[in-house]
């Protein structure tokens, strides 16, 4: 027994050990004000005037979502959650317990005191948002030099300063998967969207490094040399984002069984205070498996020809992770194996987290200095010619490829025109196909699924499309 | 035998005629003479005083132009036949003086200067208007340049002239113009009362930061309508959007004077906005707004100015107008707002998380008054949104503010007593108590000459803004150098190329004089009618280029 838990504490050394690239980063647990950058000779100047990071704090906090991440915990939608999750929270002081809790994690820039204290929580804080912080980092480490003309290359993003590396590729999506995939260490905190809170009401997280880079608004300069390595590849950013998105989650998992082993465990020398987390946890796989239309008119699954998943629904064991990972299941990736839900399997969960997350992120560092492939609409093609996709996720993930690689196309004169036929043909006859309310028979959007997707009827809208790309070619 | 002597009465008739009282002599007959002439003089020098005009026989000679409407009318300042002059025989002193003083404030109405406190003798002296401001020299006599005498005949021993047992507040011994003899000045030992955190050195270097830094304030960061007013000409081609803003001093610091330009031409040869002896005080609108405008939160390119230093409820609905107001016009994001985005694959763009006629019914059911969960409804509805923006945007100007300034002159008591003059202000208003500094007469002198500090230095870094701590005015040893006895020799401070630069061709004498700089009444008189030149201004003979503008072209390389 006493051999068992130590193998099982050493696993999560090793997790957390995985862990140090996020980890390590920020140190600091305390935030320095983002207001400190505010100063309209700073980064609070006006929109449009001057350089781009006079204003980039103006353009964040106008227009940018994470600006108002904050305010909307008091929202209608945000008080139904709250409400599904604590109905006893009918208080303001409890409700914002609760938000401290499970919610400011990730909707403000918070420290584990935060978490912690059982105050009101401060509406300053809560009308900042997520600031500056929680993307740069910390500025007490670096906030008098970063003004520095010295102050340039790799040493700025040293664990020492503080400061986060938002330049690369890589780093900057790691910023942004500590809260749109999860963590339950990174900073300290815990960010674990989990099934509770979808439950309750939030929606599932199905991060896509491209599209939320697109939906911020730009506070930064897209003709600089640093933006420019984003804007000339969608494809790599979108590439990149998917493994390093899978790593996350892998991570997060490897936490999630983690933390339930030490939530039971008697050992009361546990540094963090862990609540009871729940195992298996559900959030680790395809919604889908389970939230559909029990009728044997909605029931549709691929056929076997088709190249069913090795890990489908039909199987009775739901994907880990569908979003990230459905084309590597039809792929025949068989380390998604480990990812099973197997109550009291938590060791080998852990195991296999640090492994995946290893190799995904390894291959994110390798896709961030690859170029896109110059015959994947072709790959594609022959991919859907041999099989359907396995499911929406599957589908989703060819589409989301074929549109990164289309708007690569748009961005070079010599490939611009077979980018626009291609975007045709994309919002025309194949985007529809994924949406979850094309039918618009359900407002209720916890019930929104993609019960209608015919993954046949997408791959010959796919094939078509692909066909009248190159149809009109000379 | 003996001889009778004695006259007798007849012999006495022999000797003297009996008419002898009829017979006139060289002595009746002189005084007679006299007395005709003196009578023929006395009309004679009536007729010559009262008909043909003679007045200056009656007094010592005109008085000043300022005076002459009452030239003739002596008994305004006089007593009949009692004389206040200091070096007249005097038998009724005190009602004179009286006379004289009670004259003098019926228009000039300045109080006197420690009287109270002085041997009597003393006192009477600074009753005597006239022992200072000696009248009757003619027309053109300036009854305000007062000799320095006059004042060192009690500042030269203080203690000798005070009644009070109490020793003077001030140098009891000063005879003369300089460091040994006059102690440097007063007011600068005090130190800095002034409380804005701000950094001369760092707003004079370009883009208002160190050598070594980037992220320089350029041209095109401003307001495109002050970039004019901004943009340099540097090597003789004015600076592009791009340039650095590089500050003079004459960007935040102007003449107190008439505004306008400093057009100079035959006929005026001392600019209107030169007329006035101090700066104009710094005001945030027009010296600071440029760089550091007071918005509301995220300057969006339909900024809302705030006003500044007022009352923060208005400013926190200004705050709410910007919020509520942005988010109408667009230029402000709302809580979920998918309008602007692409959506995520799945998603419409009317967003996925439309809550159903359901959702509603159950989150926003009718509060039960009966309940705690009133309270609930009622503070956490969607009003938490803007209250919690505002409150965010409070904080954010509250900070710019603290730039600046201490917390505790940003409450809303202490704004109210600044706006009303019942406190301090926060830049003092002066810096020579005593003294008076006329910058328009220097305004030859490069700025740098007396304002040494305010300058960088090839080593300084920028760091916490403490001028607030430092009185950056050069001591008296920067003025006597100049105001010096007449033909004393220039000394060896001036004479260095750097100084002489410095100087901008400013005459390396001037007056050291008491008056220069100081005043003896209490009540100062009233202002000056500002468009009136100096009278003491010496005409330039040629159009002046003023340290201000001559340090503008110092900066340039």
């Amino acid at each position: 027994m006493r051999t068992a838990f130590l193998s099982r504490c050493l696993a999560m050394v090793l997790v957390h050990g995985a862990l140090a690239t996020l980890c390590d980063q920020v140190v600091a647990q305390e935030w320095n004000t983002h207001l400190s950058c505010a100063s309209a000779t700073c980064h609070g100047g006006v929109v449009g005037r001057g350089p781009a990071w006079n204003h980039s704090y103006s353009v964040s906090r106008s227009l940018d979502p994470h600006a108002g991440a904050g305010a909307l915990l008091y929202d209608s939608d945000s008080k139904r959650i709250v409400k599904a999750l604590a109905p006893t929270a009918d208080t303001p002081e409890a409700y914002d317990l609760v938000l401290r809790e499970r919610c400011i994690a990730c909707h403000l820039t918070a420290t584990p005191g935060d978490i912690a204290s059982k105050q009101r929580l401060d509406p300053r804080q809560v009308g900042e948002g997520v600031s500056c912080a929680s993307c740069h980092g910390s500025s007490k480490g670096w906030l008098e030099q970063h003004v520095l003309a010295s102050w340039s290359g790799p040493a700025r993003f040293e664990p020492s300063t503080g400061m986060l590396d938002t330049e690369s590729l890589v780093s900057r999506t790691d910023g942004c998967v500590r809260c749109h995939v999860g963590s339950r260490t990174a900073d300290g905190l815990v960010r674990d969207m989990n099934h509770d809170l979808i439950a309750a009401g939030h929606p599932a997280l199905r991060f896509d490094m491209l599209t939320y880079h697109d939906n911020m608004p730009h506070h930064w300069d897209d003709q600089g040399e640093v933006e420019l390595r984003f804007s000339e590849s969608p494809w790599r950013v979108r590439t990149v984002g998917r493994s390093l998105a899978i790593a996350a989650a892998a991570t997060l998992s490897g936490e999630r069984a983690a933390d339930s082993l030490e939530s039971t465990s008697q050992d009361t020398s546990a540094k963090r205070l862990v609540a009871s987390v729940p195992w298996p946890e559900l959030s680790d796989f395809d919604c889908f498996a389970c939230h559909q239309t029990l009728t044997a008119r909605a029931y549709r699954l691929p056929k076997l020809i088709d190249g069913k998943p090795s890990l489908a629904v039909s199987d009775g064991l739901p994907l880990w992770n569908a979003w990230h990972t459905s084309p590597l299941a039809a792929a025949g990736d068989t380390q998604l194996w480990d990812f099973r839900p197997s109550p009291g399997k938590q060791d080998q969960w852990i195991e296999a987290s640090q492994r995946i997350s290893s190799l995904y992120r390894e291959k994110a560092i390798r896709d961030a200095e690859a170029s896109m492939p110059a015959d994947i609409f072709n790959q594609i093609q022959r991919d859907l010619g041999t099989r359907a996709p396995a499911d929406w996720h599957a589908a989703a993930a060819i589409y989301l490829e074929l549109e990164a690689a289309t708007r690569e196309l748009l961005l070079k004169p010599e490939t611009r025109d077979v980018g626009v036929r291609a975007a045709q043909a994309l919002n025309k006859s194949v985007a529809p196909l994924l949406r979850f309310d094309r039918d618009e028979t359900s407002t209720d959007h916890r019930m929104r699924s993609p019960r209608d997707f015919d993954p046949r009827e997408f791959r010959d809208a796919t094939l078509n499309a692909l066909i009248s790309v190159y149809e009109v070619q000379p | 035998m003996a001889t009778d002597l004695r006259e007798n009465g007849k012999s006495r008739s022999h000797r003297i005629d009996i008419d002898y009282h009829k017979q006139t002599n060289w002595l009746t007959r002189s005084r007679s003479i006299l007395a005709l002439v003196a009578v023929a003089l006395t009309l004679a020098y009536g007729f010559y005083v009262f008909a043909l005009g003679g007045p200056s026989h009656l007094s010592t000679g005109p008085v000043a132009a300022a005076h002459a409407s009452f030239e003739s009318d002596c008994q305004k300042c006089h007593l009949d036949f009692t004389p206040i002059s200091g070096d007249a025989l005097r038998f009724a002193s005190s009602a004179a003086l009286d006379r004289l003083e009670e004259t003098c404030q019926s228009c000039h109405r300045v109080d006197h200067h420690f009287r109270g406190n002085m041997k009597p003798e003393f006192a009477a002296i600074d009753q005597h208007c006239s022992a200072c401001h000696t009248d009757h020299q003619g027309r053109d006599h300036d009854m305000v340049n007062v000799a320095s005498h006059q004042c060192t005949q009690c500042h030269n021993d203080l203690n000798a002239a005070c009644a009070t047992t109490s020793p003077p507040t001030v140098r009891a011994n000063v005879t003369a113009f300089n460091l040994e003899d006059h102690g440097t000045f007063s007011s600068l030992t005090k130190g800095d009362p002034g409380r804005i955190k701000f950094d001369h050195a760092q707003h004079m270097l370009p883009g208002q930061v160190d050598s070594d830094a980037k992220g320089g304030f350029t041209i095109a960061m401003l307001d495109p309508t002050l970039r004019e007013g901004y943009r340099k000409t540097i090597d003789g081609a004015p600076q592009t959007d791009d340039s650095l803003v590089t500050l003079t001093c004459a960007d935040c610091h102007q003449y107190a004077g008439v505004p306008g330009g400093n057009q100079l031409t035959t006929e005026k040869r001392v600019g209107d906005n030169e007329i006035g002896r101090h700066i104009a005080p710094i005001v945030f609108e027009k010296h600071c707004a440029a760089c550091h405008a007071m918005t509301t939160i995220g300057q969006t390119e339909e900024t809302l100015s705030l006003p500044h230093g007022a009352p923060w409820a208005e400013i926190e609905t200004l705050i709410a107008s910007k919020f509520v107001g942005g988010q109408s016009l667009g230029s402000i994001r709302m809580p979920r707002d998918v309008v602007r985005k692409t959506p995520l694959v799945g998603e419409g763009y009317e967003g996925a998380f439309k809550p159903t006629e359901a959702d509603k019914t159950e989150a926003d059911k009718p509060a039960d008054a009966s309940t705690s969960d009133e309270n609930f409804r009622t503070s956490i509805n969607e009003g938490t949104l803007l209250e919690a923006a505002v409150a965010a945007g409070r904080e954010a100007v509250k900070q710019r503010c603290i730039e600046c300034h201490d917390e505790t002159d940003i409450t809303d008591e202490s704004i109210a007593a600044l706006r009303s003059g019942q406190a301090d202000p926060l830049i003092p208003q002066r810096w020579l108590e005593k003294g008076i500094y006329d910058h328009a007469a220097h305004r030859k002198i490069d700025c740098a000459y007396c304002h040494k500090q305010a300058y960088p230095t090839p080593d300084a870094k920028a760091g916490k803004p403490n001028d607030s701590e430092i009185v950056m005015i050069g001591g008296i040893e920067t003025c006597s150098g100049c105001h010096r006895e007449a033909d004393s020799p220039v000394p060896d401070s001036l004479t260095s190329d750097e100084v002489v630069h410095l100087l901008g061709g400013q005459s390396n004498w001037g007056s050291d004089a008491c008056i220069e700089c100081h005043r003896y009444h209490w009540q100062p008189p009233a202002p000056r009618n500002q468009n009136e030149p100096e009278p003491n201004e010496p005409a330039p003979t040629e159009p002046v280029q003023d340290g201000i503008a001559r340090h503008a072209e110092l900066l340039q390389p």
